[in-house]
């Protein structure tokens, strides 16, 4: 009985951390999670990461329930390196690549060349109502006559 | 006394234009138009400031009772070519032959040879861009350059090179001198560089004619008939019913609101409002092996024909692959986070034609008349057997392109066309439009637009239903009063 009781003190203390994180945990902190976990290789102006996760958070473009799930796992998510096909990877991996997509999108990053080597700054929020915003896109060519 | 006038014509968009350009072309001064539309001006500066095509919202005028299936419609002055991304291609020779060729679905009431010169015309209007080469016959090059290709699409052309081709766009490639320069931002249905063709900067001029009164904010209720004969319309406007004549009526109102407006006309047949559809979409995300995407100079840059005509049309649905180049604002676009890896990712569309459906309807709201209701029971088997070949298509591609893996692989929402309603034929029993359009029934009533198209076809809708309308003008502008009503 004891064991039992030890057990079932066990799991509701577990859950009791779960929910206690779960309810302090904010998408800001998981989008910064992310942007710091999936892009180490790069220097990244960490006060910058903090506004593009202020910003995203605040024009409600990622659904809110995964980025709060994110936070509350908190060092298993950023400690843990999941295989590209692990199942739990696979369910966040797309709300990832689409903060990590926002984020080199709305830095200085593809201005700068993609270059690795240079520290990564936060510009403004990508909008791609902005004409010609995209820095991945190549214009037609236009051939000038002699 | 109602106002009396040569022609009425409701709506604004694609069909309507081109009708009415045609039409003004081939009449004398003498003529009066009136043209009605629903929505507002909402010009290009108010699209933009309001991040928003209409000031009407959808859901104002239509219900749509399976919010899984969307569809896309932009109220309001120049109608869908606010709202759409510029596509147009044009449909092959073997969409219109369908059952003849391969004994599927119906063939359509006219061949592609009939439209030609009213395509090459479309094009014309519309500057669209586009190759040198054509997966169909073509009697006139496109008028602006080609789109350039991403990474990945010059590998596919190189290997397959009467399989790929650079898109037909009116998504201007070079300046035009009345248009924006595409650049790729992703987001054609406002299009910052206003780049795309659409009814407000490419033919607006054809509703200033003198000949023509355009009255906005004017919402068509019913056409009104006796004897046979369309009389006119009544619609509201301003909160007020007001009612006009006309010897000629067009309802150019999309597939969701020609056959509405039929059906609260009690111009019934056992098919109005029946068979409402588009292609079957599947989005499919692949990660590559070192080969750069993202990078063709405009949203999507290539089409695959591959597996568009043959034999196999005959057991499922022919398929044409786009491929897009924004890695944001679609479906499942994004970059990569590996290091150095960060484009090597191909987003590509599989759009299968569809043998439309009974059961996928537009009707009458019960509960408020005014409002369109939509129903979409599903696809059809030979859309869903053509969509089974995807794994097959992308072996195939694989051949050329160093995939790594499939990211994903998701059946689209919608591709943005409202198709079928109306459907045309020969047989006044199996159709409710001739091939010209004209009411089978009402001889002085047409009713344009992608509403009467018989089947899909993989192809986009668009200049299809413009080279329709000059191909309807041309008739009707050829045919006394007297023959339209006898």
């Amino acid at each position: 009985m004891k064991r039992r009781y030890f057990l079932l003190a066990g799991f509701a203390a577990a859950c009791a951390v779960a929910g206690w994180r779960f309810l302090r945990s904010t998408e800001e902190s998981a989008i910064a999670k992310v942007v710091h976990k999936k892009l180490a290789y790069l220097k990244l102006d960490a006060p910058g990461v903090q506004r593009f996760a202020s910003d995203l958070a605040a024009s409600k473009t990622i659904s809110h329930g995964r980025l709060r799930i994110l936070d509350a796992a908190g060092p298993f998510y950023t400690g843990l390196a999941l295989s590209a096909d692990n199942a739990i990877d696979k369910g966040i991996r797309h709300g990832e690549d689409k903060v990590i997509t926002l984020f080199l999108l709305s830095s200085d990053f593809f201005k700068n060349g993609a270059d690795q080597t240079r520290e990564v700054h936060y510009v403004s929020l990508y909008d791609p109502v902005v004409a010609c915003s995209n820095p991945l896109a190549r214009p037609v060519i236009v051939p000038t006559s002699a | 006394m109602p106002a009396r006038y040569d022609l009425i014509i409701v709506g604004t968009g694609f069909a309507s234009a081109f009708f009415l350009m045609r039409y003004l072309e081939r009449s004398d001064a003498t003529r009066r138009v009136l043209v009605l539309e629903r929505g507002g001006s909402d010009e290009k500066a108010w699209q933009l400031a309001n991040r928003n095509t209409s000031s009407i919202a959808p859901e104002e005028v239509f219900n749509n009772l399976t919010p899984e299936k969307k569809w896309f419609t932009s109220p309001g002055f120049g109608g869908n070519s606010k709202c759409w991304a510029g596509g147009a291609t044009r449909m092959m020779p073997g969409d219109f032959k369908l059952r003849s060729r391969y004994g599927v679905g119906l063939d359509w009431p006219m061949s592609y040879d009939d439209l030609e010169e009213h395509y090459c015309t479309v094009e014309q209007v519309m500057l669209v861009s586009g190759p040198s080469d054509s997966p169909m016959p073509r009697s006139r090059p496109f008028p602006l350059p080609p789109h350039r290709f991403s990474d990945p699409e010059v590998l596919l052309k190189k290997s397959f090179p009467d399989g790929w081709y650079q898109m037909a766009t009116t998504r201007a490639s070079v300046p035009t001198g009345k248009r924006g320069v595409c650049c790729a931002t992703g987001v054609c249905e406002l299009c910052p560089m206003d780049a795309k063709f659409t009814i407000q900067n490419g033919l607006a001029e054809v509703y200033s004619d003198p000949r023509v009164t355009l009255q906005l904010h004017s919402a068509v209720d019913t056409v009104d008939t006796a004897a046979g004969v369309a009389r006119g319309v009544s619609y509201t406007r301003d909160g007020r019913s007001e009612h006009a004549e006309a010897d000629l009526v067009v309802l150019a109102a999309s597939a969701l609101f020609n056959p509405h407006i039929l059906l609260r006309s009690g111009i019934t047949h056992p098919l109005l409002g029946k068979r409402l559809h588009e292609q079957m979409p599947i989005d499919v995300a692949l990660d590559l092996g070192g080969v750069k995407s993202y990078n063709g100079s405009t949203l999507l840059s290539g089409l695959g024909y591959l597996f568009y005509e043959g034999e196999h049309r005959r057991d499922y649905a022919a398929c044409m692959i786009e491929t897009w180049n924004v890695p944001f604002a679609y479906w499942s676009g994004a970059l990569r986070s590996e290091a150095g890896r960060w484009t090597e990712r191909l987003l590509l569309r599989f759009l299968f034609d569809d043998v439309p459906r009974d059961d996928n309807t537009v009707t009458v709201s019960k509960t408020d008349p005014r409002i369109a209701e939509t129903r979409f029971a599903d696809y059809s088997d030979y859309a869903k057997r053509g969509a089974a070949q995807v794994p097959r298509m992308i072996d195939k591609l694989a051949t050329v392109l160093p995939i790594e893996r499939i990211v994903s692989s998701t059946v689209g929402a919608t591709c943005a066309h409202i198709q079928g309603t109306v459907v045309m034929g020969t047989d006044p029993a199996t159709s409710i439009v001739d091939g010209y359009q004209v009411h089978h029934k009402y001889r002085n009533l047409l009713v344009l637009g992608a509403s009467a198209f018989p089947t899909a076809s993989p192809a986009y809708p668009t200049v299809t239903v413009s080279a329709l309308a000059l191909w309807a003008a041309d008739h009707i502008v050829g045919s006394s009063s007297r023959d339209l009503n006898g």
